[in-house]
Parts: C-alpha cells; structure tokens; sequence
C-alpha cells in the first residue's frame, strides 16, 4: 500500500486547529476523553517526527473503546447534544491515527468544521466568537495546506492565504446574513440539561435566590420605546409557585399541564378575565438562553396571539419551546391591569392549601393576628408592619433553616433573604384563608445610559407574592421592601451595603467596583456593545428579518428578497473577482518609488506635471526654474531619490528622501497661504 | 450544517455556515486566478529509445508578482509533476517525463494543466497543444554480428577501444570529437584545439547494412542497426549507413550517430519525409 503522506506542513496546521477548536469543549467533556484525544495527538506528532509509527490496528483498536465506552458512562443519557458532540471530538482526534489517504485528512478538516460549529450551541458572546473564527482560520490554514505542495515550507504564507480567503469570504456572508430567508425550526433537538445555567427555576427554598444573587451573569436586557418605568415599578415577572411543601415552592404541576401550553389553542379561557388597565410601556427584551420556558415581563403584557407565545394559568408567559439561543420579543404591558377579579372555591382551595402541621408556630400566630385585625387588607397591613417593625433583617447571609422553617425565620432568626420574606408572607396569608402566591422573576435592572436599556443581572432576581383581593383581583405585595426598601428602589447593592456580601464570593467581579467611574464607564460600554450583539446578531431571528427586511425595503415577498440576496451576493463575487484577478498587483513600487511619486503629486497639485518619461534630473531642473523658492528642495529629494534607488539601496537614503519630501510638502503648503 | 442552525435557530452557526459557503464561492476565484496570467512555455525535449520515458522540459513563467502555488501539469494523470511559481522566483522550469513505445517522432498530445488550489474543492485545468515532439529511436537490441563491412578488420573482430598503440599524431578539431582525445598540452601551447590520432588495428570504415540481416523483420533490424551504430559510435571508427531507400557515407563524431539514428528511426514511416 502506498501511504499517502500529508504534507506537514498542513498536518501542523491541523494539529493546531485540533488544539483550539476542542479547547472550549474541554470543560465539558470527561476526562478520559481528553486523555484519548492528547494520546491520539501526541502520537501524531511522534509519527510526524518519524519516531513512531503508525499504531498498530489494535492500538487503535483499544484507543477507540476506550474513548467511545467513555461516553456513554460520562453522561446520563445519550440523546442529547452533548455525548453526540463528545463522540465528534474522539472521532476527530481518532482519525488522526489514520491517514493513509487525502480523503482521511478531509474527514479530519469536515469534522473540524463541525466541532467548530457545535460550539456556538453553548456561546455566543463576542469574545467566543473572535476565538471561533480564529478556529476555523486555523481549520482553513490546514485545508489550503493540504493542497499545498510537498515541499512547501512557509507555513505563514499558507496561513496568509487563509486569512485573504476568509476575509473576502466575509462580506459575502454578512450577506447572506442578513438576506438568506431563515426557516423555523423543523424538529425540535435536547439539549442536555446538565449544562444548565444560572436563574431561576421552577422551584424556590430558602437560600436559592440568596445564591443566585452571587452571581452577576446576564438575565435580559429591556429598551423602551418612550416612556420608561420608575425603578420601583420594574417587577420582571417570572414564575409563579404555588405549591408548598413545608420548606420548597414549586409552580403546580397540574396547572401547567392543564395550562394548554402546548396546545394550539389560541386564547387560554382565562386570558378573558384580565382588564387591562393603567400606564402603559412598550419594551423589547432580549433574553440570554435559559434552557427553560419562562418568559419574563412586567404585569401584564398583551400577549401577540401567536404559536410562539402563551399565557399560562398564572398569567405569566411562556415561550412554547425551551430557550436555548438569545431570544428577543416585544411586549407593551399595563401596569394597573386587573388579574382575575373572579376566583372560583377551587382556584380558592388552591391558592391557600399550606401542609397541615408544617410550621405550627407561625400557624398560631397567623390565627392570632387574624383576630385582632378587622379585615383581611388589616391583617395584610398588620403582617407588613410585623416585617417593619420587628427585629427583621434583609441579609445575603442568612442562617440555614430546618425542616420547619418558616417558624424558624419569622419567630427566632428574623434574618432571611427575599425568598424568607416572601415565603413566609404567602404562608401567613394562606394560613389566614387568604389566595396568595409566591411570584419569582428579577426587581429592577441597570439602566446603561451607553445604549439606552436596562440590564437585568442574576443578582436582581428577587421573590416576592400576589394576594387575591375581592374586586381587585390579585395585587402584588413586596414584604421585602417592608424591611428593605432600598433594595426595590435602589438595587440589592445598596440594601447590603452594610454587610458588604454583594457578590461576595466572586471578589474579581467588575460589579464591585462601581464606585471606580472610569471602569463602570468602560463596562456600560462593552455592556452596550454587547447589547447590539445579542439583539442583532445573536437574536437574529425569522421575525427580526422581517420586520428589520420591511422597514428598509418596504413589503417584499420572499422570492424578491431571493433575487435580492443572489443580486448583491453576486456583485461582491464579480467585485472580489476583478479585483484578485486584476493585473494591478503587477505594479510593486519600492519605498523610495512611493515617496517620489508622492512628490511628484505635491507638485502636481502646484501645477508642475511630470511628462511622461522625464526624468527625475530633467523634472527637477524644469520645475525649479519656474519655482526657485523651493529649488534647493527640490533638487535635494531628486538627490535622495536617485541615491536610494540607483547607488545603493540602504535604509539611510530612504529616510533621507522621506524627510527631504516632508520639507517639500511643508513648504509647498507654506507658500500656498 | 444548515439543518443544525436550523433546529437550534443559532445565528451563528448560521453565520458560520454562510462563512463556509462563501468561502468555497471565493475559493473558485482563487482557483482560476492560479492559472491565469500564467505563460508557458515549450522547452527543449531530449531523445530517447524506445521504451526509455522521453524528457520535455516546460517552462512557467509569470508577468506579475502574483505567485502560484500547487500547479500541476503532465500527459499522464500518474505521473503528473507539482510545481510552485513564489516568492522571486520569475519563472519554474518542470521536467516532464512520457514513457514511449515505438520509434518515429513522437508528439505527446496536449499537455494538461491543473490545479485545485487552494481548497480542493474545485480544479481549474487547460489543455495546452506546445507542438512538442521528440525523436524516439528504435530500442537498441543487441542481436548478429557486426555487419559486414567492406574492408576485412584484423581478425575479424572490432575493438571498441579506440586503439592506444600507437599515437600517430595530431590532426584539427572537428566539432563532434571526443574531449577525451583533445590534446590539452597543445591547446595550453597553442590556443588552437587538436585532436591526438590513435591508430588500432581496425578499419575505420565500417557499413551498417540493412541487408547484413537477414530473415528477421523490419523492426527487428533497426533495432539491431540501432544498436550497432551506438556500439561502433563509443569507438573511433568511421562508419555508414544503409537502407533500402538510403545511403550515408561513413563518418564519425555524434552529429553524425544522432543523423544515423534520426534515420532509423523514422525508416519506412507514412507522412515522415
């Protein structure tokens, strides 16, 4: 058999692609996966220098059990993306072992792409993206060396080429972009959960949002139209729980499933019982991906009658599959709507059902203070003046709790993060009959006056409740701004100021040092431009191509917008084509030939022409007969010019020449004014 | 690719995906531009036996400062030759090798030109018609005796060494003549160049006969006249030629051998004057 030798000069490309393109994947993947994939390397690199030879087949035999058995026991299951991508990576680095044939080494450059790709299912981010294409500049590097020939040896030029080619590949891409008709989704794919990310979830104990607040990772970003919301009134809603156990909030399952999120219907029975009403706000988020449902808006939006969106049972909203890239929407919200001013005796039940012995203590007490108030809003108010006026603490720091916790807080810690105080508000007000409900999402948000939007970070994720009033149907009530209302009108920076535990476990976090302007100026603006990424780039979406496709080029059916795309695709071709193929490259002019002709040009523009095929020596004694005040210049750049091009060729006469065309230009201008 | 960008309607791998697409779009570009603005040339060829691989040598030159990379060009795909035109360099001469088969002129036919740089994805490729020919001479085959010449050699034997015994002297340089019997010491002397005469015990005239073969085929015996006019080339004979149709007077030196082969090998071809 005639082995095919790659040339190595591309094979070091290739290795070097291999080692940025799998790095990012790394983190994620187990560890004897990586352990085959540097033997697989290393071995290569033994074969390049011609130390070793080619594995044995039952080498290579043994390094692929080894790799793909440590797939399946490195993950749970294997139907999400993760194992599928695992299995790419170990092929990739297996078939380095294997290259007898050129066929080999474009299975190793097509899966490169591929792994490339696969990293954008889990980053998107501007640096990611930078590194990425630096990925696929290397992968290309490998191709184009491939085709290369053998004894080809300047790998940078090869690495130049790469560079060319992606580069006049570009604007043809941001073409294709912006115009290719993009298609939603043909089936939807898992993602394996484990890589879940930071935010809320579907359940509530004490201590979570607590440790979400140690975070400062990204929720959403919102921009107005217009009018823009008072801190205060910024209540991201998120979930809804109304399930208690004793110690965790979960959302029920049964309304979720009865919630007909799934279904096509258009208009759930119970979006009729909203009346919108009060201050209205248009506002666009852009959404990080959650992996979840969970959609986040102020009380309460219209919700467009569209497959994409739903309102559930618990008039919060949902997106009708998981979120797994950036997601934009639009919503216009009201903020004095009237949720529900009906609720039927099961609705009821539900709403106060708390476990019959859990947290006695703080049972009794509700019964106590329900009979000294006159009404239920008394007993409310009664509850918050409690919150108030008691020894209650707001801390990130709170103490850990047992099984019965809530008696544990209200009546011996009294220190507790929002999710104690609004746990334990819903578990007073049910225990008095009242219809209350845990409501989870973010309070507040940065305003970045760099782009005009609001950040919302997992440090402004916050708890707090609903009560079901007769005629007024359910209310929002915040005891934590009963015990801290800076928090809602100013952030949880400020309500912790004094115990300094903002972000106190990750002490490098750039949120800390907010009092150092210059760097929270540099932050908004790298913050802004992020924003303009996600938006456009990230969230660029069937719909946000549209609506941006209309707003410039009026209505256009999709065949136009075809012809469109092929048309201004294909002008930048025939462009980049004339240009690479145009003899102007022929012309190399020298340095010393650069500055002359720059010369020449200064002159030009004083009226003095070079004729064709004059010589220097003539053009000057011309030209300085008709302009004596710049003679002796002149004729000391004609001097420069004739030594560094035709005596001796040395950096000095260059720089002499540069200096004596710099005086001519100087007083050229001079003589002008 | 697309089907993933799809399902998980991520941009990027959009993006990435429209960056590949153009990519190949650019890279036919680049392919084309390999070979354009490229001049070839028809370089001398080198004459062969039957049987050898003939050499045409192709000269690549540029007119610009555009380099060219990965050219590959040859009459048969096994054996194509690569070539690079980088850097200073202004212009690559490729030898190129054809196997031959039979004697006469040979013409290679056209000569492809191809390159699939840099991606692979796409050749660019010529046929280019140099006019190349080449003589190929009938395949030396060692075979009869040494044809009968006229004069009777000493014991009937030829001696391929030029005879050593007796130095008779010196006569004028004839282009043709061996180096080897230049007489240095008068060049050094004289600036003139003369050539030591030997004399052997051989007659120097010697007739390659047509006729001295009898009862083998016509090829068969150009192949043996081949061989004996490279064996009584090496020696200090004069030697002739005759064919059928053809005489040629003895002579020596190798304008006169290369005229003697050119003959045999086009004896006897149709369109061959």
């Amino acid at each position: 058999m005639t082995s095919y030798q790659i040339p190595r000069n591309s094979l070091a490309w290739m290795l070097l692609a291999q080692v940025a393109v799998s790095a990012p994947h790394i983190v994620r993947l187990p560890i004897w996966i990586t352990l085959v994939c540097v033997a697989c390397g290393l071995w290569r690199i033994m074969v390049y220098q011609g130390r070793w030879n080619y594995p044995s087949r039952w080498v290579k035999v043994a390094l692929a059990i080894f790799g793909f058995a440590g797939i399946p026991l490195g993950y749970d299951k294997l139907t999400g993306v993760e194992p599928a991508i695992a299995l790419l990576i170990v092929a990739f680095f297996l078939k380095l072992l294997e290259m007898h044939h050129k066929q080999d080494a474009y299975v190793v450059i097509l899966l490169g792409y591929f792994v490339a790709i696969t990293e954008f299912l889990f980053f998107q981010s501007i640096p990611y993206t930078i590194y990425m294409f630096f990925s696929v500049l290397l992968i290309t590097t490998a191709l184009i060396g491939l085709h290369q020939t053998k004894t080809h040896i300047q790998p940078m030029r090869t690495f130049r080429t790469a560079a060319i080619l992606l580069g006049q590949a570009l604007p043809l891409m941001i073409v294709l972009f912006v115009l290719f008709p993009r298609i939603s989704p043909l089936w939807t794919v898992p993602l394996q959960s484990s890589m879940g990310r930071t935010g809320v979830t579907d359940s509530m104990s004490p201590g979570d949002i607590a440790s979400l607040a140690q975070s400062d990772e990204l929720a959403f970003r919102v921009t107005f139209d217009g009018q823009v919301p008072r801190n205060r009134q910024l209540y991201w809603r998120g979930l809804v729980l109304s399930e208690f156990d004793g110690k965790t909030w979960t959302t029920s399952n049964g309304l979720v499933q009865r919630g007909v999120w799934r279904s096509n219907q258009d208009q759930p029975p119970w979006v009729d019982a909203i009346e919108m009403r009060g201050e209205e706000f248009s506002y666009n988020i852009v959404l990080e991906a959650t992996q979840q449902n969970w959609l986040f808006a102020l009380t309460m939006p219209e919700v467009p009658q569209n497959n994409k969106l739903v309102v559930l049972a618990h008039y919060n909203i949902a997106s009708r599959i998981p979120i797994r890239n950036t997601l934009r929407y639009q919503l216009t919200s009201h903020l004095g709507s009237v949720l529900s001013r009906e609720l039927n005796d099961y609705w009821k039940g539900q709403y106060t059902k708390i476990p019959l012995y859990s947290n006695p203590r703080t049972q009794v007490l509700a019964k106590k203070m329900l009979t000294e108030a006159s009404s239920s809003r008394e007993y409310i108010d009664d509850v918050l003046r409690m919150y108030n006026q008691q020894e209650f603490i707001y801390t990130l720091k709170p103490p850990l709790l047992g099984r019965n916790s809530i008696d544990e807080f209200i009546i011996d810690s009294k220190k507790g993060f929002c999710e104690h105080y609004a746990s334990s508000f819903v578990f007073m007000m049910r225990a008095a009959g009242i219809p209350a409900r845990v409501v989870v999402g973010y309070q507040g948000g940065e305003y970045n006056p760099r782009g005009n939007y609001f950040s919302v970070r997992q440090f402004d994720a916050h708890a707090w409740t609903e009560v079901w009033l007769k005629d007024q149907g359910w209310v929002r009530f915040d005891p934590t701004s009963a015990v801290a209302p800076e928090r809602i009108e100013r952030g949880l920076e400020a309500a912790v100021e004094d115990e300094n535990t903002f972000l106190f476990d990750s002490p490098l976090s750039i949120f800390r040092y907010r009092q150092l302007l210059w760097l929270t100026d540099l932050r908004l603006q790298l913050d802004a431009i992020g924003h303009y990424w996600d938006a456009w780039v990230v969230g660029y979406t069937p719909e946000t191509q549209m609506s941006l496709l209309s707003k410039y080029l009026g209505d256009m059916d999709k065949q136009k917008i075809y012809f469109l795309m092929l048309g201004v695709f294909f002008a930048i071709l025939g462009t980049i084509g004339v240009f690479i193929l145009s003899k102007r490259s022929s012309a190399v002019l020298r340095p010393a030939e650069i500055e002359y002709l720059k010369f020449c040009r200064i002159l030009e523009k004083k009226g003095y022409r070079r004729h064709h095929g004059e010589g220097p020596n003539d053009f000057a004694a011309r030209v300085s007969l008709s302009l004596p005040s710049l003679r002796d210049e002149i004729n000391s750049v004609t001097k420069a010019y004739i030594e560094a091009v035709y005596v001796n060729e040395v950096e000095a006469d260059l720089l002499s020449l540069k200096k004596a065309v710099r005086v001519v230009r100087f007083k050229s201008l001079a003589s002008v004014d | 690719m697309m089907l993933a960008a799809i399902n998980y309607q991520n941009s990027l791998i959009f993006a990435l995906g429209f960056l590949l697409v153009s990519l190949f779009m650019v890279s036919i570009l680049h392919t084309f531009r390999n070979l354009s603005g490229l001049t070839i040339h028809r370089g001398h060829s080198v004459s062969v036996f039957a049987g050898e691989d003939a050499e045409f040598n192709v000269r690549l030159s540029r007119d610009g400062v555009r380099a060219y990379e990965a050219l590959v060009l040859g009459w048969n795909t096994e054996l194509m030759q690569e070539v690079d035109i980088l850097d200073d360099d202004v212009e690559q001469t490729v030898k190129l090798f054809v196997e031959t088969k039979a004697r006469g002129i040979f013409n290679p036919g056209r000569l492809l030109i191809q390159t699939n740089y840099p991606v692979g994805l796409f050749r660019s490729w010529s046929w280019l018609d140099l006019g190349f020919t080449t003589i190929v001479y009938p395949r030396p085959i060692a075979g009869g005796d040494l044809p009968a010449s006229r004069s009777k050699s000493e014991e009937g034997e030829l001696s391929l060494e030029p005879g050593v015994d007796d130095f008779q002297g010196l006569r004028d340089y004839h282009p043709g003549d061996s180096l080897r019997h230049v007489s240095w010491k008068s060049y050094a002397r004289t600036d003139e160049l003369y050539v030591k005469e030997f004399a052997a015990n051989v007659d120097h005239r010697i007739w390659l006969d047509w006729d001295s073969f009898h009862g083998t085929d016509n090829e068969l015996r150009l192949s043996h006249l081949c061989y004996w006019v490279m064996a009584v080339s090496r020696t200090k004979n004069v030697y002739g030629l005759r064919l059928p149709n053809l005489e040629i007077e003895p002579d020596a030196g190798t304008e006169h051998r290369d005229r003697l082969l050119y003959e045999l090998a086009v004896f006897d071809q149709a369109g061959i004057a």
